[in-house]
This record gives C-alpha cells, sequence and structure tokens, in this order.
C-alpha cells in the first residue's frame, strides 16, 4: 500500500494517465495476489466491453441490439461462472425424478467480485449508450473497473460517480485532509471489520453451523444466533465499505458509502434505501423503473387490484428474486428476495392503504412512539427473519432455525440456551447489547466524518484527542489481525 | 465537501502525526511486553513461567487447586515432569477421561499426566517428553482414548502447540491434517504484535505479583468452595468430582455434536507408531478406550462408535507389547448412568470394569 501510495503521486507529478495508469497496474496486482487465475478473465471482461462501449460511444451508433448484445454477454459470462452448477445441480433433481443420468459438475471456481465488476460495467455500458459518457479513455476505464478499494465487495460505481474525478488535476497532489479522513474512515471500517464483525462470527457460526441436522436450537439460542449473524453481516459489509472509501480518500478519489444506518429504518423500503445503497440504486435505475413501466402498460385502465398487481406486485417480485440470486447461486438466496420482495410489496400497499397513519404518526405522540418502536422493531425482525434463509448453508437449515425462533416454549428455558457456549451468556449479551447501542443510537460513518464535522455536532472525530483515539483503534485492529479475517461479501 | 484550506491543511498533518505516533508507540509498547514477558518461551524465555511455579508448589503440596484456563496445562506438564523427583513406575496419558487414574486405585507408583481435551499429538509429545528425561524408568504406559480423540477434527491447536518445543513435528503435523499453523508460536515475528500473546504477557505480570494466592483459586465464593472442592490439611484444595455441575453434563454432550465422528486413519497411524516405538524401549502398552454414560450412547448414532473401535482393536492388537481394554460401549463393560459424573466421564468404579475388560 505505501509504495502504490508512494508511487502515484509520483509518477503523477509529470504525467496523469501514468499515474492512473500506476493504480491500474496496482489494482490487477492486488486483484491476481488473490487469485491470478481470475485475472485473464477480468481482464477479459474488460477489453470486450471497453470494445461495446466504444461502438456505443460513437454518436452515429446509438444501436440498440447492440448494447442488449453486450449486455446479454457479460449476463452470460457471470451466469457460467456464477450460476452454471447451480442450473446443472437444479437439472439433476429434474433428471433423477425421471430416472435419467446425472450431468457431472463443471470445475469452476468463482473469479472474486465478478458481480460487482459486471454489475458496474453493464452500467458504463448503459450510460454510454444513454450518451451520459462524455469521455472515453482506455486507462481511465481499466481504473473505473478494477480501482481495488471498490474491486472486490463494491460499492458498484456509476460512471459519473468516478470517472469525472480521475480526470480532475486537484486529485493527482497529496491532500492532508483527505487522506487524514482517509485514515478515520478506514480505521472505522477496519474496527468494524475486526472487533465487532469477527467477534460476533463465532457466536453467528455456532447457530448456523451446529443446527443443520435435526437439532432444533431453543427459542434464546435461535434468536441470539440470528440477531448475531444479522449484526456480523452488517458490520462486515459496511466495514469492507467504509475501508473501501477511506483506501480511495488516500488516492484523492471519494467514492459513495455504501450504508446510511439501515438498522435506524422504520420500514423496509427505507431499510433498502439505507443498506448496500449502491446494488439498490443500480437495481432501481436498471431494473425496476424499466421492468415496472413495461408492467404498468398491461395494467392500464384495468381494476385497481389488477393495476396494482401489475405496477407494483409484479414488478417488485421479479426485481427481488433476480436480487436474491445476484448474492449467489441457490435457493436460499431466491426465497430471501422473495421475502423481501413480499415485504416491499406489503409496504407499499401499507402505505397506499393506509396513508393517513403516515401524517399521524408526524403530528400526534401515540402514534410517532408506535412508528419509532413498533415500525422498527417489525423491520428489523423481518430482516433479521430473511438472514436466516440468507446465511443458512441450505433451505432445510433455516427451517430448522426459524423452527426454534417461533418455539415459544423453550422462551425460558435459560439452561439450554447456554448449550456448547461457554462464553455465550453475558459477553455475547453485552456485544449484542454494544451493536444495538451502535447502530441505533449512534452516528454512522459517514456523519462522523462528514456531515457532524461540518455542523460541528458532538460526535465528531477531531482534534489531538480524535487523533489518539483513532491511532489506538487502529492499533488494536492491527494486533487483532488474522490470516483468516476474510469478508462475506467476497463470495458475492 | 471543500478540503482545501492552510489552516485546515496544519490541522490535518497535526491529526496524521499524532495518529501515527499513537499507532506506532502503541505496537512498541505490546511488542515490549511480549518480547520482555515472554509468555511462551519464544524471544527470552527467561523472564517468569507461571507454570514452573505451580509445578514447584505441586511438587512441595502434593495437591493444589487450579483454576482452569488460568494456565498452560501442556507448559504445567512439561515444567512438572522436568522437575518432579518421583519415580513413577508406571505413567499415564491420555485425555481428561483418564485423569482419575490414581496411584491408589492401581495400588502402584503411577504419574498421572492425562490432559483434558488431549489430541493424539499430546500424547506423543507428553510420551516423548517422559522417555527423553533420564530419572523416568517406566516399564508401563496406559493411553486413555475417548471416542472423539482420533476422529477427524479432534483438535485443540492452541493448548498442542504449546509443546511444540519439544516435538517438532506439530507444524508438519498440523499443515497435514488440518491445514492450519500453531497461531502465533509459529510465526515468532508477527506473534511479538499478537494480542492474544499480550493477554497472556499481562496475564504473567499478574500472576507473578499475585502468585501468592495460587493454592485456592480465588475467584470463587467461599460457599462455592466448600461445596466443589475438597481442602486439604496445608490449605490448598481439589476439585471434588462428586458435585459435579449438572450443567456442565448438558454442555458435554451438544459439545461434540459437530465433529466428524469417523476416524483419522492418519491419528490412528501415529499412535500405532507411538507405541511401536515404546515398545522398542521395552514398555508394555494398555490402551483404555473410555466408554460413554448410556445416556449419550442411546442419543448418539452409534454405529460409527462400534465401527472406530473395531478398527482401533484391529490395527493396534497387532502391536507388540501391546493389551487393550474397555470400550466407548457403556453396556459392553457394564457401567451403569450413575457411574458417570457426566456424559463423556466415567467414575472410577466403571473404569475399573473397564479396565477389566481385555478386547485382546
Amino acid at each position: 500500500m505505501p509504495v502504490v501510495f508512494a508511487g502515484f503521486f509520483l509518477i503523477s507529478i509529470k504525467n496523469h494517465q501514468r499515474g492512473i495508469a500506476w493504480l491500474g497496474f496496482a489494482s490487477f496486482f492486488f486483484y491476481g495476489y488473490l487469485n491470478i487465475y481470475a485475472l485473464p478473465i477480468i481482464g477479459l471482461s474488460i477489453l470486450v466491453n471497453y470494445w461495446f462501449s466504444k461502438q456505443l460511444y460513437k454518436p452515429a451508433n446509438k444501436n440498440r441490439q447492440l448494447l442488449l448484445f453486450s449486455i446479454v454477454i457479460n449476463l452470460l459470462a457471470l451466469g457460467y461462472f456464477k450460476y452454471a452448477n447451480f442450473f446443472i445441480a437444479n437439472t439433476n433433481t429434474l433428471r433423477s425424478l425421471i430416472g435419467m443420468n446425472s450431468i457431472e459438475y463443471l470445475n469452476i471456481a468463482l473469479p472474486i467480485g465478478i458481480s460487482f465488476y459486471t454489475f458496474s460495467q453493464i452500467a458504463f455500458l448503459i450510460d454510454t449508450y444513454q450518451g451520459k459518457v462524455k469521455e472515453l479513455n482506455f486507462l481511465n476505464y481499466i481504473l473505473f473497473v478494477t480501482f481495488f478499494p471498490h474491486l472486490l465487495a463494491g460499492p458498484i460505481l456509476h460512471y459519473k460517480q468516478i470517472m469525472p474525478q480521475f480526470l480532475d488535476p486537484k486529485n493527482f497532489s497529496i491532500d492532508s485532509e483527505k487522506i487524514k479522513l482517509g485514515i478515520i474512515i478506514f480505521t472505522i471500517g477496519l474496527a468494524k471489520k475486526l472487533l465487532i464483525a469477527d467477534a460476533l462470527g463465532d457466536y453467528a457460526n455456532f447457530l448456523f453451523d451446529q443446527h443443520e441436522d435435526d437439532l432444533t436450537p431453543t427459542f434464546l439460542t435461535a434468536w441470539i444466533g440470528s440477531i448475531t449473524y444479522t449484526f456480523q453481516l452488517y458490520f462486515d459489509f459496511s466495514g469492507y465499505s467504509d475501508m473501501a472509501v477511506g483506501l480511495s480518500l488516500f488516492f484523492g478519489i471519494l467514492i459513495p458509502f455504501n450504508f446510511n444506518s439501515p438498522f435506524k429504518s422504520t420500514s423496509i423500503i427505507d431499510f433498502w434505501q439505507k443498506w448496500h445503497i449502491s446494488l439498490t440504486k443500480y437495481v432501481n435505475e436498471y431494473l425496476y423503473t424499466p421492468i415496472t413501466l413495461k408492467f404498468m402498460r398491461f395494467g392500464q385502465e384495468k381494476p385497481q387490484p389488477i393495476e396494482t398487481i401489475y405496477s407494483l406486485i409484479v414488478p417488485t417480485m421479479v426485481v427481488f428474486l433476480i436480487l436474491g440470486l445476484w448474492h449467489g447461486a441457490s435457493w436460499n438466496f431466491v426465497i430471501f428476495g422473495a421475502m423481501h420482495g413480499l415485504f416491499i410489496v406489503i409496504n407499499h400497499l401499507w402505505r397506499k392503504f393506509f396513508p393517513n397513519f403516515n401524517k399521524a404518526c408526524k403530528q400526534k405522540q401515540p402514534y410517532k412512539i408506535t412508528k419509532k418502536v413498533g415500525f422498527w422493531a417489525l423491520t428489523f425482525i423481518s430482516v433479521n427473519l430473511s438472514f436466516v434463509m440468507f446465511r443458512a448453508k441450505d433451505i432445510a437449515t433455516a427451517m430448522n432455525i426459524y423452527k426454534g425462533m417461533f418455539d415459544v416454549e423453550t422462551a425460558f428455558n435459560f439452561s439450554e440456551m447456554t448449550i456448547n457456549t461457554n462464553q455465550l451468556n453475558l459477553q455475547i449479551l453485552l456485544l449484542i447489547t454494544i451493536c444495538f447501542i451502535l447502530v441505533i443510537y449512534m452516528p454512522n460513518t459517514s456523519e462522523l466524518t462528514f456531515k457532524n464535522q461540518l455542523a460541528k455536532k458532538k460526535f465528531s472525530i477531531k482534534g489531538s484527542a480524535g487523533a489518539i483515539i483513532i491511532g489506538l483503534l487502529f492499533s488494536a485492529c492491527v494486533l487483532m489481525l488474522k490470516n483468516n479475517n476474510l469478508f462475506l461479501y467476497y463470495k458475492f | 465537501m471543500n478540503f482545501k484550506s492552510p489552516n485546515r491543511d496544519m490541522r490535518s498533518c497535526k491529526f496524521i502525526l499524532l495518529f501515527a505516533t499513537t499507532f506506532i508507540l502503541s505496537l512498541s509498547i505490546v511488542f515490549l511486553a511480549n518480547f520482555i514477558l515472554d509468555p511462551n518461551g519464544q524471544y527470552l524465555n527467561k523472564f517468569y513461567f507461571y507454570e514452573s511455579y505451580l509445578a514447584d508448589q505441586l511438587i512441595k503440596y502434593k495437591n493444589i487447586a487450579l483454576s482452569p484456563g488460568s494456565y498452560n496445562d501442556r507448559k504445567f506438564i512439561e515444567f512438572y515432569t522436568v522437575k518432579s523427583k518421583y519415580k513413577p513406575n508406571l505413567i499415564i496419558v491420555g485425555s481428561s477421561v483418564s485423569q482419575e487414574i490414581s496411584s491408589e486405585f492401581l495400588s502402584t507408583r503411577l504419574l498421572n499426566l492425562s490432559l483434558a481435551g488431549s489430541t493424539i499429538e499430546d500424547i506423543i509429545a507428553i510420551s516423548t517428553l517422559v522417555l527423553n528425561e533420564n530419572n523416568y524408568k517406566i516399564n508401563n504406559i496406559i493411553i486413555g482414548i475417548d471416542y472423539k480423540m482420533l476422529t477427524q477434527d479432534s483438535e485443540i491447536i492452541s493448548k498442542y502447540c504449546s509443546l511444540k518445543n519439544i516435538f517438532p513435528d506439530v507444524d508438519k503435523n498440523l499443515k497435514i491434517n488440518l491445514g492450519r499453523d500453531c497461531d502465533f508460536q509459529v510465526n515468532k515475528i508477527t506473534g511479538i504484535f499478537s494480542i492474544s500473546l499480550l493477554k497472556q504477557s499481562v496475564g504473567q505480570i499478574i500472576k507473578y505479583l499475585y502468585h501468592n494466592t495460587v493454592g485456592i483459586p480465588h475467584d470463587i465464593s467461599a460457599e462455592r468452595l466448600k461445596k466443589y472442592y475438597i481442602i486439604n490439611k496445608d490449605g490448598s484444595a481439589v476439585f471434588d468430582l462428586v458435585h459435579h455441575d449438572n450443567l456442565a453434563v448438558n454442555n458435554f454432550d451438544r459439545n461434540y455434536i459437530s465433529s466428524s465422528h469417523f476416524i483419522s486413519e492418519f491419528k490412528l497411524e501415529q499412535l500405532r507408531i507411538l507405541i511401536n516405538y515404546l515398545s522398542s524401549k521395552e514398555i508394555t502398552t494398555t490402551v483404555y478406550l473410555a466408554p460413554i454414560s448410556p445416556s449419550l450412547w442411546s442419543k448418539r448414532s452409534n454405529n460409527y462408535l462400534l465401527l472406530n473401535e473395531k478398527k482401533i482393536i484391529a490395527k493396534l492388537s497387532k502391536t507388540p507389547n501391546t493389551k487393550i481394554f474397555g470400550s466407548f460401549n457403556p453396556e459392553a463393560v457394564n457401567c451403569s448412568p450413575k457411574e458417570f459424573h457426566d456424559t463423556g466421564h466415567a467414575k472410577l468404579d466403571c473404569i475399573k470394569k473397564a479396565l477389566s475388560k481385555n478386547n485382546i
């Protein structure tokens, strides 16, 4: 990292394009270091997509068929690497039903970050087709795709979010303010990952790995375990995203935050606007809106229930099923997507049929409390339930855990709750309590570093005390580093 | 956001400098603490070993109470074995299932070096350690095998690694068997910054300052001490197994659910090599297969246990100077539910029965 940093600014003194090339090379190097075999795949993907972009960039060549073809090529590549064996598994299930022999599985390793860089490039193709791309430069394009802070697990970037920054000369000289912010944000992300997510991981693994067979967890074990995983996923993924923002700032580039306190949400719609924001925006722009517009045509001039089906239920479910499948090749993810689709539909219908409730919430105290506590709890529980499906190895394990979560008879069986987890008890309850306080009452990373600092709010990191706190936090993280601190979202 | 302004730059530089100083200072403190206190004897290896102190205490008082988790039991055994002037005829190695076997029980001078959670590598390391000490003239050895010790994912890595100095193949075996290293003990360079090593280092200081409280665990109430410990005449105390906490029975049962139950050919082969080696030194080996409680036997699918047992007997029966006693199956050794402390630990009456069931 220090070599990349020093190299970038030294090389950029004379020639900015060489600086870009250096960063692109470093990004390739990091990616190849993780998996050398995946390097040609990303390389080919970049070359092909750049060629398509060049064709679509030409004003005289706004060929919709070409755009569709390029998207199909990308989806086929993604489908091959990510979903081929899933497809074979399901085909084999069907074949076995009619007594046919199984097809052999393909020996494919999933290239790290393929979902992220494929989606980023599809967005770029669409932006190019729509004329939003102002300048096409191969080196800039390589860096746009491979820029190492976001390559492995996002955020999914749009052209307009990053490309103009590569062209801004100010970003090629060292800016101590950006570095300071980068240090703070990176350290917060690292702490989220190493001090919180990894500490929660053992407990979450206990629930999900030990209840794969017919052993149903007790009510408390199931709830504590599932909440633990929900927080693990959040702190792991948002930790990675913060680190990506922090690292980017070292190079003068500001990439968007991917989370905005999602667990403060009081509705599932609100949740998705704050959770994995880049994916939500992407899906909204490139999937949900076009699909809704398509389906709305079918519902036009039909009775209201039919119109609702076409304009809301069908597009939402379709989009969330795709969103679920995007996370991985498993029926668990499909069901996860379906659950969220259903939650979103219910949320929209509630807003549609009870519009006065929201108004009342703003004006009357009892309603305000209901919304704050009741709706928050409902949202959190819904998300938590869906993450059980997301994490479980298979549907049977998830169902087994759900069984425990709804087995109220064991709710007060405290001795059973302590099974196998010598440190469970107070330590995990304390950790969960800390997590709740952090996600509900504390400002998020963006607020701590940008918004609060500007507004001079109580919780902001500045001055000598701030530097020492961040220094100590960073030291604690470095001391906690192990070889196996992998991020959960790498596999998506 | 506007990043640029001369004042802000000054403040930012000061912030970065202070951050870097704090970071370097923190790491230096950890480095020095770990290097000087060196709880695992990797660096200076001179300062203080709590386990050495405990070994001295045990030799002096014959009976001391030890708080579980407050010391490294492998290290403790290493010191005790080296320092002790005791001349046993028989040594016992194995897991907690053989910890209860005493000199009174077998009417012979024995040294029981069984360790809770022992792995086959522990057994090899401890046996080798004893054989390499000149003051021991051993003719017999009992190896206590519990039903999970030789299974595929039985591992107590961190404890096992503490014996790396005595058993040089530790790293290699771990790599082959589990694809893992001996945590910080392997990597001296990154290990020096390990927080877990720091915890141990701080623990060393506390133990050094307050070691006079050893003898009776200082972290238990008087009522609990009276109920669960046997107080010796010299003021020391030992854990009284009669009052085993009921909760532990549940815990034990669930603890091993995730284990891969099938025997590891690699581990079994290691045991065979050890017994052959012992035989070459004219030492007779008794392999004791420890029974599990009838409740656990009935709960678990016990076919694999029978299969594992057959494999052990088949493999080891061919080795010279070897006897195999006992069975994982409590019915095979006529042990009743009352003859167990918990689901995995037989009481002396049951151990007696098991040690009278000769398999070969």
